[in-house]
């Protein structure tokens, strides 16, 4: 028994005037009589047939007592914890990732969670209520004080497995303030939520089942827990990762957890669907072991490595890694000195920023843009450019190009004087996409030419006046853009636009990647690099599904592992270009399958762990105080 | 002190009652009472001057005709009777007035037979009174002059200490030969009547228990918590009264007078029960007179 108020144990101390008053009261009012005999012998007889009234001053005083010790008892609010009580039950599944461990050929842990708790949705009484909840990355209610019993086993059936990890303890305290009521008000689906927050009757507070292979005995006895580990023994890939060699070609890094015995494992390699290569490697027990694939073709986009041997868990059994185009962003600005537009590059985080000047060496390796930041020499590509790479090798891609202030006519543009005029930006996707939150009202010019492009694929952006200022085309993959101003005789750079049309621009040269290496784990955002000119995507999921006309920038429900695949289309439906990224489960914590409590509830299906629901015994005491005090009037006028 | 047990009322009702009694003695065969004896033939035995009311029958008329006086023929069943007033005076007769009231009848007893020419003895008891020597009997006494004698020294008998009603009983010398004897008490004593009784019926003794009682001790009103003190032994006794209990009491009570009025009756004797706050007439005619 539990007392929810321990403070009402002072009203024991009534006792001490109780008692105080028997001790002074014993004094007796003398009185002289011709004799006693006939008061002897009328009390003689009174006690013949009443033997307590011996002690009937005794007992009047004991009673009082225990009348006194009952009302401080109830007081004190005393519980009493029940099990197997009241009408109503909430049903908590964890479907996290362990869940999906399939033991002793059995079947798999949500499988037979499902199964016990369908057992119990079809032995539910009349009236009955039952609540449904998943526990996964997200705890999600499926039913709330259902009585359809039909209803509550279609849910049940249709509970999917997660990928991620869960935190069966919050949902437990998600379901206790829901039903014990809060005092902001806690929501449940479909329902506005409970404000102000009774607190109802212990008596009529659900049974709370946890189906789970969590050992949440920690948790302290508030629910009938059903643990459904079995402690078997479980290898995960972890981490997936790459390397791309100067020639090119991948390095493939995967890191296994073996949680069991030490044993030998076989890891396959997958690119772009097709089995690259097998390895064996050995695991010590309770260990991580690594496996290292080199030589991969430096084309493949989407990288697999897999156990070759299933176990109990195969939802760990693979990672997936897309391939991104590099590893991080090459930039090059040739120019004098321009501190406002160099801060401006390195706002993004994968930005490798390299600087030269017109009559300084280039500096080796691939660059997948070059900003020439106007000025004598800075308008033409770098001739003459210092690489080691052999002879033989593969030729580079030629990067994006930014050009400022062109003091020559391009391939695909001629440059003529312009007077000043206003300035008016095109009304075209690539225009909106590249000057979104740039107002060109406030720029101001020193001097500008005008860009007459002479390439159809070209495309005018801003005009000043009816002459172009900034042009841009894309060909081949290769974008150029070219503004007819010199930053330096301007006011651009100090314009708090600056900035925005600096990462709008690198926006479109160099969309954005997901994750370090193309992968994150579920439940991770994703961001998807739109183009500048994109309309809408398709994203096609893993499980084959595929979500069409979308055009959020991020995406948050990746929940099933494997690879996102997000095709760009522009105004006219045509597809501009696909971007992927990899999700993978929660293979950390949730590969270590042997999380059975100690003490042999290894392999019980439940475990008791105590009752939410405490019955009070307020109405007991007050009852039994109250026979008390009638006993002791009865006594009195005895 | 004799104001307050012998005022000029009670005076007053002595009178009454002595005519009434003459008027009653008058109509038997002679003498103050009722004999033990009556019914036996009568033997003469002396003459007397004729007093109004005595039987017409008994006047012997030889001796009018030779004395020219009417005088009254006496016989044994008419004879001078000796009369023992027999006053407890322990500590408990002293509470709630039953000692005035047992002096009162004592002495209305008293006058009544000294008017009748009958002998009166006066033996208090209780420790340190009686035999003890304390307080000495009085008696016997012949004659209404002995009233006023008698009315003092009921006056003067102080309070006794308690002893036992048998013990004293058997310290009183009762003159040989037949008698009547009227026991004044509460009949609180520890051993008991039976044997004072048996004693008094022992000694010839035509007796009347006369039992008094106050009316506190009839009905007493007391309640809650108390620590009764015994008056006569100092016995100490809490108790909490309850209206149950006082039931109790007064069954026990109702008891303990019946067991008087039994063992009287197995003495041949009379049990009165007079209350101490009863009028003194009441008392003696409807109690103490046939």
């Amino acid at each position: 028994m539990q007392f929810q108020n321990p403070w009402g144990a002072l009203a024991f101390a009534l006792l001490i005037p109780l008692l105080l008053l028997y001790l002074l009261k014993q004094r007796y009012e003398e009185q002289t009589v011709p004799s006693v005999l006939l008061w002897d012998a009328a009390l003689t007889q009174w006690e013949a047939a009443h033997p307590w009234q011996r002690w009937r001053k005794n007992l009047l005083f004991f009673l009082q007592a225990a009348a006194i010790c009952l009302l401080a008892l109830a007081l004190m609010r005393p519980i009493r914890p029940v099990e197997g009580l009241g009408r109503d039950k909430v049903l908590l599944v964890d479907v996290s990732l362990s869940m999906q461990a399939v033991e002793e050929g059995d079947a798999s842990r949500l499988d037979r969670a499902k199964a016990a708790a369908r057992s119990l949705v079809e032995t539910m009484r009349p009236g009955e209520e039952i609540s449904l909840m998943t526990a996964g990355m997200q705890n999600e209610w499926l039913a709330h004080r259902s009585t359809d019993k039909g209803e509550l086993l279609r849910l049940i059936d249709g509970i999917a497995p997660g990928y991620g990890t869960s935190q069966p303890e919050e949902a437990l305290k998600l379901a206790e303030a829901l039903y014990g009521g809060s005092a902001d008000g806690a929501e449940t689906p479909g329902e506005a939520g409970n404000p102000g927050g009774e607190t109802p009757a212990a008596e009529n507070l659900p049974t709370l089942h946890i189906f789970t292979d969590r050992d949440l005995s920690a948790v302290g006895g508030s629910a009938v827990l059903h643990n459904l580990a079995r402690n078997a023994a479980n290898a995960a890939v972890t981490r997936l990762s790459y390397g791309r060699s100067s020639s090119g070609d991948l390095t493939v890094l995967g890191v296994i957890q073996n949680n069991g015995p030490a044993t030998t494992l076989s890891m396959e390699l997958w690119a772009d669907g097709a089995l690259l290569d097998v390895q064996e490697i050995h695991a010590e027990t309770d260990a991580a072991a690594n496996v290292l694939f080199e030589g991969i073709d430096g084309g493949a986009s989407q990288l697999i490595l897999a156990l070759g041997d299933p176990d109990a868990l195969e939802a760990d059994n693979r990672a997936h890694c897309a391939v991104a185009e590099g590893s991080g962003r090459r930039i090059l600005l040739r120019t004098q000195r321009n501190v406002f537009l160099e801060k401006a590059l390195l706002l993004r985080e994968d930005v490798e920023l390299y600087k030269s000047g017109a009559d300084e060496t280039l500096p080796t390796g691939n660059f997948q843009l070059l900003v020439l930041d106007g000025g004598p020499g800075m308008d033409a590509p770098p001739e003459g450019e210092e690489s080691d790479a052999p002879d033989d090798a593969p030729p580079t891609e030629m990067p994006h190009m930014w050009t400022f202030a062109p003091q020559a006519d391009g391939d695909w543009f001629t440059v003529a004087d312009a007077p000043p005029a206003a300035l008016r930006p095109a009304d075209s996707p690539l225009a909106r996409a590249l000057f979104q939150h740039v107002d060109w009202d406030n720029l101001r010019l020193a001097e500008a030419v005008a860009l007459q492009p002479t390439d159809p694929a070209a495309e005018i952006l801003l005009y000043m006046g009816d002459a172009p200022l900034i042009v841009a085309r894309e060909r081949e993959g290769r974008k150029e853009l070219v503004f007819g101003f010199d930053l330096h005789n301007s006011n651009l750079p100090l314009e708090k636009d600056f900035p925005i049309l600096v990462q709008n621009a690198l926006g479109w040269f160099l969309p954005l990647q997901n994750g370090g290496g193309g992968q994150l784990a579920v439940g991770q955002s994703a961001s998807i690099p739109l183009l500048a000119e994109t309309k809408q995507y398709d994203l096609h999921l893993p499980g084959g599904q595929t979500l069409k006309g979308q055009t959020q920038r991020q995406y948050e429900n990746t929940i099933l592992p494997g690879f996102y695949t997000a095709i760009q289309y522009g105004e006219d439906g045509q597809p501009l270009g696909q971007d992927s990224f990899a999700v993978n489960a929660a293979a950390g914590a949730e590969s270590e399958l042997r999380t059975a409590p100690a003490g042999g509830a290894s392999g019980a299906e439940t475990a008791e762990n105590g009752v939410l629901r405490n019955q009070t015994l307020l109405p007991l005491f007050i009852l039994a105080a109250l026979l008390v005090l009638l006993v002791e009037w009865w006594a009195y006028h005895r | 002190m004799a104001e307050q047990l012998f005022d000029a009322a009670f005076l007053g009702q002595l009178e009454q009652l002595r005519l009434r009694f003459r008027g009653k003695a008058a109509g038997q065969s002679g003498g103050g009472r009722r004999s033990r004896q009556q019914g036996i033939s009568p033997e003469f035995s002396d003459f007397r001057a004729y007093q109004l009311g005595d039987d017409l029958r008994r006047i012997d008329w030889n001796a009018y005709a030779r004395f020219g006086r009417l005088v009254t023929k006496l016989f044994l069943e008419e004879r001078q009777m000796r009369v023992h007033l027999i006053i407890d005076q322990s500590a408990s007769m002293q509470l709630f007035g039953k000692h005035i009231m047992a002096k009162r009848l004592a002495l209305t007893l008293a006058y009544l037979a000294l008017s009748s020419y009958d002998q009166v003895s006066v033996m208090p008891i209780g420790e340190g009174s009686g035999a003890s020597q304390a307080s000495p009997p009085l008696g016997p006494l012949t004659g209404k002059a002995q009233f006023l004698r008698t009315a003092q020294y009921l006056e003067e008998l102080p309070a006794a200490r308690t002893s036992p009603i048998s013990e004293e009983i058997r310290r009183i010398r009762f003159p040989a030969g037949p008698g009547v004897s009227y026991l004044f008490t509460d009949a609180f004593s520890q051993d008991g009547m039976e044997d004072a009784l048996a004693y008094l019926r022992y000694q010839k003794q035509d007796a009347t228990l006369v039992h008094i009682l106050a009316p506190e001790e009839l009905t007493p009103p007391y309640e809650g918590e108390l620590r009764l003190l015994d008056a006569e032994t100092g016995e100490q006794k809490e108790l909490e009264i309850t209206p149950a209990l006082a039931a109790r009491y007064r069954k026990a009570l109702d008891g303990f007078c019946a067991g008087l009025k039994e063992a009287c009756h197995r003495n041949g004797f009379r049990y009165e029960a007079i209350p101490a706050n009863l009028d003194i007439r009441e008392a003696v005619l409807g109690h103490l007179m046939d």
